[in-house]
């Protein structure tokens, strides 16, 4: 018994060791983390002013009201153009950008170097602000602006101005026509110039497999005057016939059939199958 | 040294390792006093501007009025044609024009650059003598801001009373003041109580765009700020302030920050006679934090929604210098807080935040976050009493809809000894809208609440979900009703050592903690996780060893040693984030209880001191599991976990030395040993088992430290 009262007495000073000890190392944890705290949080970021280099203004300005922004020729804003013709419709536009950041959300603020956004101009009209490295140009802009094929790019800064090397806007350029005639970087597909028949406005991509349609019969709206593209596959024989327009086609087993028409009357117009007599789609022309 | 006096120690140096506490925000500014509240809160004023500010290119102007609503474009014209006249091109030119109180200055759509106050301070001002900040600028005095009005600010409004300034557009961003991170402040005021900011954007500061310093009366109207190294909109020791309409984003403290606001319901309970600072329709998102408030004191915060930040709102008491600490008397309401689950630690991470600030690419999305904070959380209270949460919608958190932790006092300054636990009391989370949307979609949060239990009168709605600790107190219908209530002095160990090691980040030294879950930590990586499988591992072992030499014989001491080493295992997978706020640690804790107290029960009859002993431990153990899932156990001054985690490594080092005793193999006959006194093979043990165990605490302290190599 004798022994076992004198256990805890053993173990005492063993707890006030450890005590001890885990608040030393409390402690010592406590001031590496950097002494008492001050009237701030720890030292945070730097919060370095800037030296406000953003550029010499010049009275010049780039052929459309923006004044040019000079930057030296070391470190300048570069860009370039390439362009591959899309498969439904109009222009991949692909800018690629050296010594800028594209900034959409301060756009409308100070000019800060090597950021903002960049323009695109078709035979030098302005033709839309371009806010990241890659831009769909759609064919009704193409059109809407009047038609062209010299498309161009230049370097902005948020406050509208024109980022400029030797009195010189940052521009590049490529051509619509050139890249769709022949198969090179930024080109359409190779050597299938689509420029010879006229896009389709609308394409359908039907499948009939089992006496099933797919996609599930429908209405497609169609503007008129609009040039209408049926892509149609059955798993067997039959004919393709589009009401209305009269337009048929064969549909040899297992294969895609194109059927491509001008929309030029208003109304509604049943696409069927002659041979399984199955409802296909309904277009609706106006 | 007394057992009192040493629990002291060690609760004073747990708490001088929050020293950087999470979510503290402050900044550094001459010592100002809070106004005496005799002032009010201005009304706006349509009447015509006595000052007209514009830029002078005609068809720019055209062209940015083009698209307004007919009568505005020509108003705009009218007055732009004025402007050419007789206003001013620079905003200053204004403001430094203002003879009298109560004038309105219209500022016309435009880009302000304020160029005439960009260049760098020279002669006197460039002499100054002041303190500097930790963070390298000059801490001015009031004189000293007058005299050097823009050696830290694009617009210095020092002195103006009741002064109006208004953008004139058709949107806020029509009016654009840009300070391109040249200075501290785009807009300061200073002592001009009453002042009234309208419809503009002010941006990219390397502190804060919109200042309002130590006044009685002012107004934020539908006023934008963005991309700061710290704040949006920082108004600091001032009553009578409205706040509405604003938006801000972009910076790296937080978008809102209300600090000290003026202390005025100090020793009220719920029911207050008016809040000093009002907070409504506004939107603050992508901060480190949407709304902040070291002292925030008596603001009213309602209908306003803080998302996609790291934290939606927080308010602390963690920083001296701050009139009115500690926090207390925040309001919350019909705030819309959600999905604040944004990481930016990793610019931090990867140097990003180590470039000037106008090169780290704010305006692409960029966060540098200014202190330590934990990621995924919806309202953050570090440190403050009597805030009411109530009727917000606050789901999508990754953590947790609500952090509350408690500050000792001497963190702020304060070291008298009855002050130390003043803080987080009367906290109340009650009618919340809990991981559902406003349309009802669910939207849970990873937990509903992560408190570290310490404070009397906080209370949570009955509702809610999964918490950590499991069981929390619950709010009555009436405020100040609580059942289930507790009142500790200090929170749970293993969260406090999970806190210390968290605060250990410094954004200047790109040192984030390798080991805390608010920078990336994942499973092992966790030093909860590393700190409960270290013990479970040591008391498995001993444990363990203790059965196989002194109780395989009892079939009862054999199977609750079993379950003892299943509430181990658990105990490990309940310290994952996953099931943190489950069950599963209470689960561990009754196993682990029972494990304890049925070993102790069989070994009392040969050693009866070591048996009661674990007995108790084991008592213990099962009282912190019913504290932390069934009810917390009220009246008692700590958790059980700090009792059982101190006579836990009592019992290491008794179970070490009974077991490495020579004696009966597989049974304890009670025999009492005739052996010589085993000191001296004992003792290496007894010294080597705790330092092996440690406790996870002083784990915690250890492992990030050593895995970085950096002692600053």
């Amino acid at each position: 018994m004798r022994r076992l009262r004198r256990r805890p007495g053993a173990a005492r000073p063993v707890v006030t060791a450890v005590t001890v000890l885990t608040a030393a190392a409390l402690v010592f944890g406590a001031s590496a983390c950097g002494g008492r705290a001050t009237t701030h949080h720890k030292p945070g970021t730097s919060h370095e002013q800037a030296d406000g280099d953003t550029g010499r203004l010049l009275t010049t300005d780039d052929g459309s009201g923006n004044r040019l922004r000079e930057v030296d020729a070391e470190g300048a804003p570069a860009v370039t153009v390439a362009v591959r013709r899309d498969s439904e419709d109009g222009w991949n536009v692909q800018l690629s950008v050296r010594n800028f950041r594209f900034t959409p959300d301060s756009v409308g603020g100070a000019a800060l170097l090597g950021r903002g956004h960049a323009r695109l101009f078709l035979d030098g009209r302005p033709l839309a602000r371009v806010y990241g490295s890659w831009y769909h140009l759609p064919d009704s802009l193409v059109r809407g602006a009047g038609g062209g094929t010299g498309l161009t790019a230049g370097l902005y800064a948020d406050d509208h101005t024109a980022w400029a090397v030797n009195g010189a806007p940052v521009r590049a350029g490529a051509s619509l026509v050139a890249s769709s005639a022949k198969p090179a970087p930024g080109t359409a597909r190779s050597g299938q110039p689509r420029s010879e028949e006229p896009r389709p406005d609308t394409v359908l991509e039907i499948t009939v497999s089992g006496g099933k349609v797919s996609p599930a019969p429908g209405r497609t709206e169609v503007e008129k005057g609009g040039t209408v593209r049926l892509r149609v596959r059955s798993d067997r024989d039959d004919e393709l016939h589009v009401h209305g327009y009269d337009k048929a086609a064969r549909l040899p087993a297992g294969r895609t059939a194109t059927l491509t028409f001008t929309a030029d009357r208003g109304g509604l117009f049943e696409v069927e199958t002659h041979g399984s007599g199955l409802l296909l789609t309904q277009l609706v022309v106006r | 040294m007394s057992w009192t006096r040493r629990l002291l120690v060690v609760l004073a140096a747990l708490a001088a390792a929050l020293l950087a506490a999470p979510t503290a925000q402050a900044h550094e500014e001459r010592p100002v006093e809070l106004p005496d509240g005799t002032g009010s809160v201005p009304v706006h004023r349509t009447g015509e501007p006595d000052l007209l500010v514009c830029k002078g290119d005609r068809a720019d102007f055209e062209r940015r009025v083009a698209a307004f609503p007919a009568r505005l474009r020509d108003r705009n014209l009218e007055l732009f044609d004025r402007c050419l006249e007789s206003g001013f091109r620079h905003l200053q030119q204004a403001v430094d024009a203002v003879d009298r109180p109560g004038m309105n200055i219209a500022v016309l759509p435009g880009l302000y650059e304020e160029e005439p106050s960009l260049p760098e301070p020279a002669g006197e001002c460039a002499r100054l003598k002041a303190p500097d900040s930790q963070l390298g600028y000059q801490i001015l005095s009031y004189a000293q801001q007058e005299r050097c009005p823009h050696n830290q600010n694009l617009v210095a409004i020092l002195g103006k009373k009741n002064l109006q300034i208004e953008g004139t557009g058709a949107e806020r961003t029509d009016v654009v003041i840009d300070a391109k991170y040249r200075k501290l402040n785009a807009i300061r005021a200073d002592r001009s109580d009453g002042v009234y900011f309208k419809n503009f954007t002010a941006q990219r500061t390397t502190f804060n765009s919109l200042y309002v310093l130590a006044q009685d009366g002012f107004v934020i109207d539908d006023v934008l700020t963005r991309w700061n190294d710290e704040y949006g909109f920082l108004t600091f020791a001032s009553d009578h302030g409205l706040y509405k309409n604003c938006e801000s984003y972009g910076n790296g403290d937080s978008g809102i920050y209300p600090g000290s606001a003026s202390n005025i319901n100090d020793g009220y309970g719920y029911d207050v006679p008016r809040y000093s600072i009002e907070i409504t329709g506004c939107r603050s998102h992508h901060n480190m934090v949407g709304y902040s408030g070291t002292a925030g004191d008596s603001v009213y915060v309602h209908d306003n929604e803080f998302d996609h930040n790291m934290g939606g709102a927080s308010m602390d008491s963690a920083f001296p210098g701050h009139p009115g600490l500690p926090q207390n008397h925040a309001r919350f309401e019909r705030n819309l807080i959600h999905d604040n689950n944004a990481d930016y630690y990793r610019y931090v991470a990867d140097g990003t935040c180590a470039k000037p600030p106008v090169e780290r690419g704010y305006e692409d999305g960029v966060v540098c976050p200014q202190i330590s904070m934990p990621p995924g959380s919806g309202i953050i209270t570090a440190g403050g009493n009597w805030n009411l949460y109530e009727n917000n919608w606050i789901y999508g958190h990754r953590r947790t809809a609500f952090y509350l932790s408690a500050v000792p006092a001497f963190i702020r300054g304060e070291d008298a000894l009855s002050k130390q636990a003043d803080t987080s009391h009367h906290n109340r989370y009650a009618d919340n809208h809990l991981g559902k949307d406003r349309a009802g979609n669910s939207r849970p949060n990873g937990a509903d609440v992560w408190w570290d239990g310490q404070g009397g009168g906080n209370c949570w709605q009955a509702d809610t979900g999964a918490s950590s600790p499991r069981t929390l107190p619950t709010c009555g219908a009436e405020r100040g009703t609580v059942s289930g209530g507790s009142d500790r002095l200090v929170g749970e160990p293993v969260k406090l050592a999970q806190l210390m090691v968290c605060a250990d980040y410094n954004v200047q030294a790109r040192r984030l903690p390798a080991g805390c879950d608010w920078y990336g930590a994942r499973g092992i990586e966790r030093v909860e996780t590393q700190a409960t499988l270290a013990i479970s591992v040591v008391l498995a072992l001993v444990g363990g060893v203790l059965w196989w030499r002194r109780l395989r014989g009892s079939r009862s001491a054999t199977v609750v040693t079993a379950l003892g080493a299943i509430g181990l295992v658990l105990d490990v997978a309940g310290s994952t984030t996953g099931l943190a706020s489950s069950y599963v640690p209470a689960l561990a804790l009754l196993l682990t209880g029972v494990w304890w107290t049925g070993i102790g029960l069989v070994l009392r009859r040969g050693r009866p001191w070591l048996g009661w002993t674990t007995v108790v431990l084991g008592a213990l153990t099962l009282l912190d599991a019913l504290d932390k899932a069934v009810f917390m156990i009220p009246w008692i001054p700590l958790g059980p976990a700090w009792v059982r985690g101190l006579l836990g490594v009592v019992w290491v080092v008794w179970a070490v030395i009974a077991t490495a005793r020579h004696g009966g193999r597989g049974e304890d006959t009670g025999t009492p040993e005739t052996a010589p006194a085993p000191e001296a093979p004992t003792a290496p043990e007894a010294q080597t088992a705790p330092t092996a165990s440690a406790t996870a605490t002083e784990r915690a302290a250890k492992a990030p430290r050593t895995s970085e190599g950096d002692g600053a």
